[in-house]
C-alpha cells in the first residue's frame, strides 16, 4: 500500500489513502483511430527527415548530450535554477505529516493543477475537518518523490468528499489603465486532449 | 495577441485581449558550467524490435539475450533523430501513400469501447460572431473553488480605456459580491468554450479581484468536477 497522505494543522493530524484521479476515469474518453483501406487500424509511425529510417514505437529513447555528443546518464544531473545555480533535493513528503495552512482561496484558484487525488480518510481530528466542512481550504507541500521540487496542494471537502489539488502557483498580473497589451504571436493554447466528456456537458 | 470575444450582464459587448497563465519551471536538470542539448536517438532498428526477437528466438530468447546481444544493431542505434515526418503503415504493415481514414472511438470510464462514429470537426468559439456571455448563474467563490478542478485559467486584458472601464467594473461586481459567474458561448450561452478548432470544451468561470484602480479578470477554465470515482463510494 502506498505511504499515506498526512498533514498537520495546528498540531492536529490528518491522514489519507489517495488515487489519482483524471477526466477519462470519471467521464471516458474518445480518441481518432486511423483506419486502412481494409477498415483495419493503421499503425502510426515516423519517417526520419532523411527518407532512410521508419521508426516505430520503442525504437526511439531520449537523453542529454555534451558538446562532444557523448550522452549524459541520467543519474548525473542534477538539479538547477535559471541561474545555472545547484538546487538541494527535496524529500518525498508522503508518510511523513507536512505543515498545513488555511489558505485563501484566490490561491488555489491561481493554482496550475497538476494532478488530482481523491482521498479516503484514515484519520482526520474534528478540528481539521470542521475547518474544511466551513469552506476553507488547507495548503500544505506535496512530493510524491524526492526531486528538486516540491509542489503546492491544496486539501478541499465537498458533497463527495475529500480531494487534493496538486500543482504549481501562477502569478496573474494587477491590469491597470494605462497598461498596454503586447502583441503576441505565440499559440497560447498548447495542452488540450481529446477527451469526450459524457456527464458533465 | 489573442482575443476573446465577451459579453456582460448588459448585453454590451467588446473584443478584449487574453492570455493563459503559465507557471515558470522551478528547475532544470543539468551539470554545472556544462552546456547539455536533449537529443532524441534511434535506440533499436525494426528487426531487433523485442516482439521480432521473440518470435525469431522462440524458447532461445532470454539465453540469446544475454550471449549475443541480439537487440543491439551497433550499426545503427545511436543515430540522432532531428525532425520526422507521420507515416501510416496497414494492418499488413505496408506504407500508406494517401491520408487514412480516421474513425472516432468513445472509451467509457471503465476503459470499455462504447462506440465508433464519423469524427466532426467542431470550431473554436470564443473570439465568434457570438460572444461569449454571462449566464445568470453566479455561485459562491467558497463553492466553486471546492467543487470544480481548474487546468487553466485565462487571464482578460483591456485593449484601450473604454474596455478597462467594463472589464474593471465586472472584476469589481465579482469582487464585491465574492461570487464566480459562468460564461456561456453560443446563441443561449450555454455551451461549453472552445479556443481552438477541435480543441477541449471548457466550463467557463469569470473571477474579479480589484485594487484600487487595478483589476484582474480571470476566466478559470474546467472540464472535470472533483468528485469520486463512481465505482467508489465515499469512505
Amino acid at each position: 500500500m502506498a505511504k499515506l497522505l498526512h498533514i498537520n494543522f495546528k498540531g492536529e493530524e490528518a491522514r489519507f489513502s489517495h488515487k489519482k484521479i483524471d477526466r477519462s476515469k470519471l467521464y471516458g474518453s474518445r480518441k481518432r483511430v486511423p483506419l486502412d483501406p481494409l477498415g483495419e487500424n493503421c499503425l502510426r509511425c515516423s519517417l526520419s527527415d532523411d527518407g532512410l529510417t521508419l521508426i516505430m514505437s520503442g525504437m526511439t529513447s531520449q537523453g542529454y548530450f555534451d558538446s562532444d555528443m557523448n550522452w549524459i546518464p541520467n543519474k548525473e544531473l542534477i538539479g538547477m535554477d535559471s541561474r545555472g545555480k545547484v538546487l538541494d533535493k527535496i524529500p518525498a513528503t508522503l508518510g511523513i505529516a507536512q505543515d498545513a495552512l488555511l489558505s485563501d482561496l484566490e490561491q488555489l484558484l491561481d493554482l496550475a493543477v497538476d494532478s488530482i487525488y481523491q482521498l479516503d480518510p484514515e484519520e482526520v481530528h474534528p478540528s481539521i475537518q470542521a475547518a474544511l466542512e466551513s469552506g476553507k481550504v488547507l495548503n500544505f507541500p506535496f512530493n510524491y518523490r524526492e526531486d528538486y521540487h516540491a509542489e503546492s496542494a491544496y486539501l478541499v471537502l465537498n458533497d463527495e468528499g475529500y480531494f487534493a489539488l496538486i500543482g504549481n502557483p501562477t502569478k496573474p498580473i494587477w491590469m491597470e489603465l494605462d497598461q498596454v497589451v503586447e502583441e503576441n504571436f505565440e499559440d497560447e493554447v498548447g495542452d488540450d486532449n481529446d477527451d469526450l466528456d459524457f456527464e458533465m456537458f | 495577441m489573442r482575443k476573446l470575444h465577451l459579453m456582460n450582464k448588459e448585453n454590451r459587448d467588446a473584443t478584449v485581449a487574453i492570455s493563459s497563465l503559465k507557471y515558470e519551471k522551478p528547475f532544470e536538470m543539468g551539470i554545472p558550467n556544462k552546456e547539455l542539448k536533449f537529443k532524441r536517438y534511434l535506440s533499436a532498428t525494426q528487426e531487433n524490435l523485442h516482439k521480432n526477437l521473440a518470435s525469431l528466438y522462440g524458447d532461445n530468447y532470454s539465453s540469446k539475450l544475454i550471449e549475443e546481444d541480439p537487440e543491439i544493431d551497433i550499426e545503427a542505434i545511436g543515430k540522432f533523430i532531428s525532425g520526422s515526418d507521420v507515416v501510416y503503415l496497414s494492418s499488413k504493415g505496408e506504407l500508406l501513400y494517401s491520408p487514412p481514414k480516421t474513425v472516432e472511438v468513445i472509451i467509457a470510464p471503465d476503459g470499455i469501447e462504447k462506440e465508433r462514429r464519423s469524427p466532426e470537426d467542431i470550431p473554436g468559439n470564443v473570439d465568434d460572431e457570438l460572444p461569449v456571455r454571462w449566464t445568470g448563474k453566479k455561485i459562491p467563490k467558497s463553492k466553486v473553488a471546492v467543487k470544480f478542478a481548474f487546468k487553466r485559467t485565462i487571464q482578460i486584458k483591456h485593449v484601450d480605456g473604454l474596455t478597462y472601464d467594463y472589464l474593471f467594473d465586472m472584476a469589481k461586481e465579482l469582487q464585491d459580491e465574492d461570487v464566480m459567474v459562468l460564461v456561456g458561448a453560443g446563441q443561449k450561452g450555454n455551451e461549453p468554450l472552445i479556443f481552438q478548432a477541435n480543441g477541449m470544451p471548457y466550463r467557463g468561470f469569470l473571477e474579479g479581484r480589484v485594487d484600487g484602480k487595478k483589476y484582474q479578470l480571470l476566466l478559470h477554465l474546467s472540464n472535470m468536477e472533483l468528485k469520486r470515482i463512481s465505482s467508489e463510494p465515499k469512505k
